[in-house]
């Protein structure tokens, strides 16, 4: 709006000074915030369970971190969710919430399966890449369905999605239970992977090196998924291709004017979404069961939307993330046993806290964060610069009263030093003062600004009666402002 | 004469199947008719089946659990709506977050508090909705034709499944007879315009995101305590997605969203009664269970393209100051 | 009424600073400036949609506080937005009674407005069907739907903003006979526009403004256009006709029987054809929605060709090629939108990654990763070229001011380097200083042996720059018109979809030889 006026400054709406804030804080505070907000939620069910959430989390951090094994299940754990973590990243860049990646990852497990169950006789070094392939790709075609009908029929991703999770399940479990059923076994399972099939198991590797570690399922799928995390960063953000997917993510038209398909990006993020959600069958079959399970899945793939939404979907951001949820659920297992009045089904719970915290009410918080943030500026501004400004004038009162004296010094000797020691006390006094004022006082921020300055020479004592207006005031909450979204306004507002 | 009986008994369970559906689906269009986009039907659901299953457990009154259901749904409705109005949130995200909140706190209560792997205690009859048989359903169910209709299709269903009968009818009136009718379409088409016209968008929104929730509540405590006889964890598998495809597949209409309902209800209910029948012959159980999810795409699919959603459905209403 | 020092700021950027204005009840006052000086907003003030900042309205002597659009309403305050305020799956009634119904059923509130719309409608003898779909009405009609239910509610104050930019000219004449009937039966109309001449035919009295202040208020019989312009842009501008070469032989572009659908199916365009040849630009006349941005579209690549083709530089584009926008570019063509800042820039990604729109596979920034510091030089470049400020590549989309965010699209496409650069509404929201630097550049280009075609919805544009003139009604070229005989009174005739008789000097779609 007012073309006329942009030659004074450039248009910056009210919303975003208010809430203009160092990039650390979006990036590092307000998930933690958000992050914070869930758990504190979650501790409060806890305690309406009748337990102690303080005794809660000493049993889920040691069960998550406490000994080795557990650092390891941890690991493990966070490697599935940075698969799926990632999966929910890609699709949420190309403006789909993918909740498929439940079923993705069930069929990628189908291709994994396909290729150790029929291929185990090569040598690992063949095997293992088609083995991997096989899980993306499986995985991928299960994503680029309902990205097609997204794209091409307008058919809405979270809906189709689901439905595909569901056929997924009814697929597997036919599968299972009537094709790959294991002749011996009773359960639905097919039979063990050959060994070749294998992903190597890292205390394996440490062992081979000589260090000694305790034994866990983690894997080597653990270092394709941090591969996994610099790919996805490179894609989104350094190609063309990763250019268009966030074309798309924001604005259809826009990318139809740029000469994008948008049916097109659509299936290609939904394919690399999907492919990324097979991956977790990678760490889950070939890295630790040795075989495909009925099930396996085991709603891991959900878990990806909230470790997506925590780590802002960036890959890094997903990491921390998903080794936060890594440690909820190893150290939720040994919770749960401790202390069995709090079920596992506590961390789906704490994944929907988490969606609802980092992703829905993501903009909750931010407008109180930076109105402390402002408050606590513009107060330690307007202190310094008040502090500047008397000292200043103390400065220059002495030069001053140094001069006096050495003119009167030559008439009479003059018992200046008291003299001299009192504006420095009564400055500290005042800053002091000032200090404890300012901490809720709006209103001496606005006389600030209104006056700029303070009145040269403020009584030391200030006088009774307005000590009565100042001190009876109790620090209020600070005023929050409203939550403002910007506005696109029409080139005449 | 069997395949007559059998088809009236096909329609008499289409009805207790689509039941669920068409009170999700006309809470679906509530919100989705003021502009939110409502994932979170499935959730709203399951807190609302949760909590009728362990009032009427506790009181042994199935009213009360009816209340209970449409209470705690109600909040969550209220809770999305508070992300989606005055958060200004994802809608869609939103959505998803009060589904997994909901099945993760339901789980959770009920492991927590019955141990009985996420299910709630049986319920009695007394503590259920049970059919209501019309008078006269006995004596007329010899009469040929109309009589096992009547007594089959029409009477023998509890009062929950007439009531959603009835929702449809009403929401019809509500919505283009009343004020708030039109205002709520309003909404849904230009906020803008509403507010301009002196109406507060906001106030409207949350009075669909309530109706919303209270319409879920209802068909949460139909399926546990009317449909079925307790909770189970995740028992609403998707029949909340299931009624927003209804709804999509129904234009945004009652009239229509409930004849969608009850074309997925019809499926279902076929293929259950066919299932191991000459008809069909011999058709895997997870072929009829994924009946319904591969429905619920076909018409997305097919449909989708062609229905016209309220104009401002999924952007957040921001207007300046 | 009268505005005390109203006061508005958005951000950093004041809107309104200190406007008063006093408006004499009974008359119609015009309120008159560019783009973003300000009449919006203090619009919205008075309507209470949006809450100034400070300052005080008085309505017949009374402070009155208006908090909302109702509460302008019982003061008797009705607005006629320039986006209409309708909903468009509701009928005509249903929009009228929208925020006035009482009581539990809508009937009762539907059938005594019905009875107050009859009396309306004969009392300014217009016709408007009650049961009409809102979506099935005109412009012009929709308009008077505005009018109508402003008047519904009780409005003696009637503000019209940008009433006629929507309009075809005959329509704009008939509302302005509804002005004067208002006029005469006490009510006071304030009539917002950017137009000179409506101001000097309608108006009683003007208020000027620029820059978010009031410049100046006159009596509209007491000042001259020349006055109310300077008061306006504040300074003279010089805006030089571009100098028309000689006619090519080369066509850059050749659109032939071209038919174009729009999103719901309905043809939009029918059987179009025109050439643009090298060194020309060629005007695309039309009332709003006569197709024009549909052909605009379709033509960049961005809607499916229906039927006929379009050849560039010698290729030729139907409807069996598959065809997108990164292929035209390819073609050597350039497209400014119409829809700039909602097409054209991603709001939310920084500015150098909002130019390289439509350029991504462009090989010059790279081929398996984007050179990101070669975009961002080619951003500083454009950016200092079109002097858009701040010059931050890094500063995100969104912040950039209006203005700013339109020259960002421009710079990126004018300077393309391509042959054929199609432009829609090249001044819509943007400063006078840039529409001359616009201009200016539109005929260099033009100098050097480019083709334009240019859509403008501003006639006076099309007549100032262009060589030739295609007219487009309902989807039809009415006719062609070189340059020379080129007169606002016949294009406005044309845009009607007639030509006058005894007009000479007007290519008729039918011989199209006559055009190569």
């Amino acid at each position: 709006m007012s073309e006329a006026l942009q030659d004074l400054e450039p248009e910056i709406v009210e919303e975003d000074i208010a809430l203009d804030l160092p990039r650390w804080i979006d990036v590092l505070i307000m998930p933690t915030v958000n992050v914070a907000a869930a758990l504190a939620v979650s501790a409060v069910i806890i305690m309406m369970l009748g337990e102690n959430p303080v005794s809660a989390v000493r049993y889920l951090i040691s069960g998550a971190i406490g000994y080795q094994e557990a650092l390891g299940y941890t690991l493990f754990y966070t490697t599935s969710f940075i698969f799926t973590g990632l999966a929910v990243a890609v699709a949420f860049h190309c403006g789909l919430l993918n909740l498929g990646g439940e079923g993705q990852a069930y069929i990628g497990g189908l291709g994994v399966a396909v290729v150790c169950l029929n291929f185990g006789f090569l040598p690992p070094i063949f095997v293992l890449p088609v083995a991997i392939a096989g899980g993306v790709l499986f995985g991928a075609i299960w994503g680029l369905i309902p990205g097609y009908l997204q794209g091409a029929r307008g058919s809405h991703i979270v809906i189709t999605s689901i439905m595909f999770n569901f056929l997924a399940a009814a697929v597997m479990s036919y599968l299972l239970l009537n094709v790959f059923a294991d002749a011996e076994q009773s359960s639905a399972e097919t039979r063990e992977f050959a060994a070749t099939t294998w992903l190597p198991l890292i205390h394996d590797v440490a062992k081979h090196f000589g260090y000694s570690i305790a034994a866990s399922p983690l894997n080597v799928s653990a270092v394709l998924a941090l591969a996994c995390c610099f790919l996805v960063w490179f894609v989104i953000w350094q190609t063309a291709i990763g250019y268009e997917i966030r074309v798309v993510g924001k604005d259809h038209l826009a990318a139809v004017y740029a000469g994008i398909s948008p049916v097109r990006v659509i299936m290609v993020a939904m394919a690399i979404s999907g492919g990324l959600a097979g991956l977790l069958a990678v760490n889950e079959l070939m890295g630790s069961q040795h075989r495909l399970t009925l099930n396996f899945v085991g709603g891991y793939g959900l878990v990806g939307v909230a470790v997506a939404l925590m780590g802002r979907n960036h890959p890094l951001g997903i990491c921390l993330a998903a080794l936060l949820f890594g440690g909820l659920y190893q150290g939720g297992s040994e919770l749960s046993f401790e202390l069995p009045a709090i079920p596992r089904e506590m961390l789906v719970l704490i994944q929907g806290l988490v969606i609802l915290f980092s992703g829905a009410l993501s903009t909750i918080f931010r407008p109180h964060v930076a109105t402390a943030w402002h408050r606590r500026h513009e107060a330690r501004d307007a202190l310094r610069r008040q502090r500047e400004r008397l000292r200043a004038a103390h400065q220059r009162r002495r030069a001053a009263r140094a001069q006096q004296a050495q003119r009167t010094a030559k008439e009479r000797p003059a018992p200046a030093v008291t003299e001299e020691a009192e504006p420095e006390i009564y400055l500290d006094a005042y800053v002091a003062q000032e200090k404890a004022r300012m901490r809720g006082e709006a209103e001496f921020l606005e006389h600030l600004r209104k006056y700029g300055q303070l009145p040269e020479q403020p009584d030391p004592e200030p006088p009774p009666r307005r000590r009565r207006r100042w001190l009876p005031r109790l620090p209020r909450l600070p005023r929050l402002p409203k939550i403002r979204v910007r506005v696109e306004r029409d080139d005449d507002d | 004469m069997d395949q007559i009986e059998l088809l009236i008994l096909t329609f008499g369970a289409t009805l207790r199947v689509a039941a669920p559906l068409i009170l999700a689906a006309l809470a679906g269009l509530y919100s989705e008719r003021a502009g939110i986009l409502d994932l979170g039907l499935e959730g709203k659901m399951l807190v609302g089946a949760f909590a009728a299953a362990v009032v009427a457990a506790a009181t042994g009154w199935p009213l009360f659990g009816l209340v209970a259901a449409i209470l705690m749904s109600v909040a969550f409705g209220l809770l999305h709506g508070f992300a989606c109005i005055t958060g200004k949130g994802n809608q869609v995200v939103s959505g998803v977050a009060i589904t997994v909140v909901a099945s993760g706190l339901t789980g959770l209560l009920a492991v927590s508090w019955y141990a009985a792997g996420g299910r709630t205690p049986v319920l009695s009859r007394d503590a259920r909705f049970t059919p209501i048989n019309w008078p006269g359903a006995e004596a007329l169910a010899d009469v040929p034709v109309l009589g096992p209709i009547y007594s089959g299709v029409i009477s023998g269903h509890n009062i929950l499944v007439y009531l959603a009968l009835l929702a449809v009818p009403a929401t019809w009136f509500v919505l283009y007879k009343t004020p708030f009718g039109l205002r709520l379409r309003s909404v849904g088409e230009n906020p803008q315009a509403v507010e301009t016209a002196g109406i507060s968008v906001p106030r409207i929104q949350y009075s669909a995101a309530a109706i919303s929730g209270a319409l879920c509540g209802i068909a949460g405590a139909y399926l546990s305590t009317g449909h079925g006889a307790g909770f189970a964890s995740d028992m609403t598998a998707g029949k909340g997605f299931i009624a927003l495809a209804a709804l999509i597949f129904g234009k945004w209409r009652p009239v229509q969203t409930m004849f969608a309902c009850l074309l997925f209800g019809f499926f279902d209910a076929f293929a259950a009664r066919m299932q191991g029948s000459a008809l069909l012959g011999e058709v895997p159980d997870q072929a009829v269970q994924a009946l319904p999810y591969l429905l619920t795409i076909v018409v997305l699919a097919l449909f989708v393209g062609k229905a016209v959603a309220p104009r401002s459905l999924g952007k957040p209403y921001v207007k300046e100051t | 009424m009268e505005t005390l020092g109203i006061n508005k700021r958005f951000g950093r950027v004041e809107a309104n600073r200190d406007v008063s204005m006093v408006v004499r009840e009974g008359t119609i006052h015009g309120i008159i400036g560019e783009n973003g000086a300000g009449k919006s907003t203090l619009m919205n003030a008075l309507y209470g949609y949006i809450r100034p900042d400070s300052g005080e309205i008085r309505i017949k002597g009374k402070k009155v506080r208006i908090r909302s659009p109702q509460q302008a309403a019982r003061h008797g305050v009705g607005m006629v937005h320039q986006h209409f305020m309708l909903i468009e799956s509701a009928t005509v009634l249903e929009n009228m009674v929208l925020g006035t119904e009482r009581g539990f059923l809508l009937q009762p509130s539907m059938d005594q407005a019905r009875a107050q719309l009859d009396r309306l409608k004969q009392g300014y003898g217009l016709d408007l069907d009650a049961d009409a779909l809102v979506s099935d009405l005109s412009v012009g009609l929709l308009q008077h739907l505005e009018v109508l239910r402003a008047l519904y509610r009780g409005a003696d104050i009637l503000i019209l903003d940008e009433p006629t930019s929507v309009l075809l000219p005959q329509e704009a004449e008939f509302l302005f006979e509804i002005m004067r009937l208002l006029k005469s039966q006490g009510k006071t109309v304030l009539f917002i526009t950017h137009k000179l001449r409506e101001i000097m035919e309608i108006t009683d009295h003007v208020s000027v403004m620029r820059d978010g202040r009031m410049a100046g208020h006159l009596k509209t019989e007491e000042t001259d256009i020349r006055e109310l312009s300077h008061l306006m842009i504040g300074r003279q501008v010089f805006l030089k006709p571009p100098r028309a070469l000689g006619l090519s032989r080369y066509s850059v572009l050749d659109v032939d029987r071209l038919s174009v659908l729009d999103n719901h199916g309905h043809q939009r365009v029918r059987n179009v054809s025109f050439p643009v040849r090298t060194g020309e630009i060629v005007g695309i006349a039309g009332i709003s929605g006569n197709g024009q941005s549909e052909l605009l579209e379709a033509i960049a690549g961005i809607r499916p060709i229906h039927d006929g083709r379009i050849v560039v530089q010698g290729v030729t584009i139907d409807k069996r090629v598959p065809y997108s926008a990164n292929i035209m570019r390819r073609l050597a063509l350039a497209h400014v939108p119409e829809d700039r800042k909602r097409v054209g820039l991603i709001p939310e990604f920084p500015a150098y990654q909002s130019i390289l729109l439509g350029r991504q596979h462009d090989p010059e920034f790279g081929s398996i990763g984007l050179g990101w510091r070669k975009v961002k030089n080619f951003c500083r470049r454009k950016m200092n070229a079109y002097d858009i400020r701040p010059p931050d590549p890094h500063m995100q989309t969104s912040h950039f001011s209006g203005g700013n965010q339109q020259k960002l699209v421009l710079a990126r496409e004018m300077e393309n380097e391509a042959d054929l650069l199609l432009v829609g509404q090249p001044t819509r929201g943007v400063d006078i200083g840039a529409i001359e630097y616009i201009y200016q550049r539109l005929a260099q280009l033009r100098d050097q042996g480019k083709g334009i075609l240019l859509v403008s919805a501003e006639l006076e544009e099309i007549l100032f720059l262009s060589d030739r003139i295609v007219v487009m009604h309902d989807g039809e070229v009415v006719g062609i018109v070189d340059k020379v005989n080129a007169s606002p009174e016949l294009i406005a005739a044309m845009m009607t979809g007639h030509i006058p008789e005894g007009t000479i000097g007007v290519v008729r779609p039918g011989d199209t030889d006559a055009l190569h």
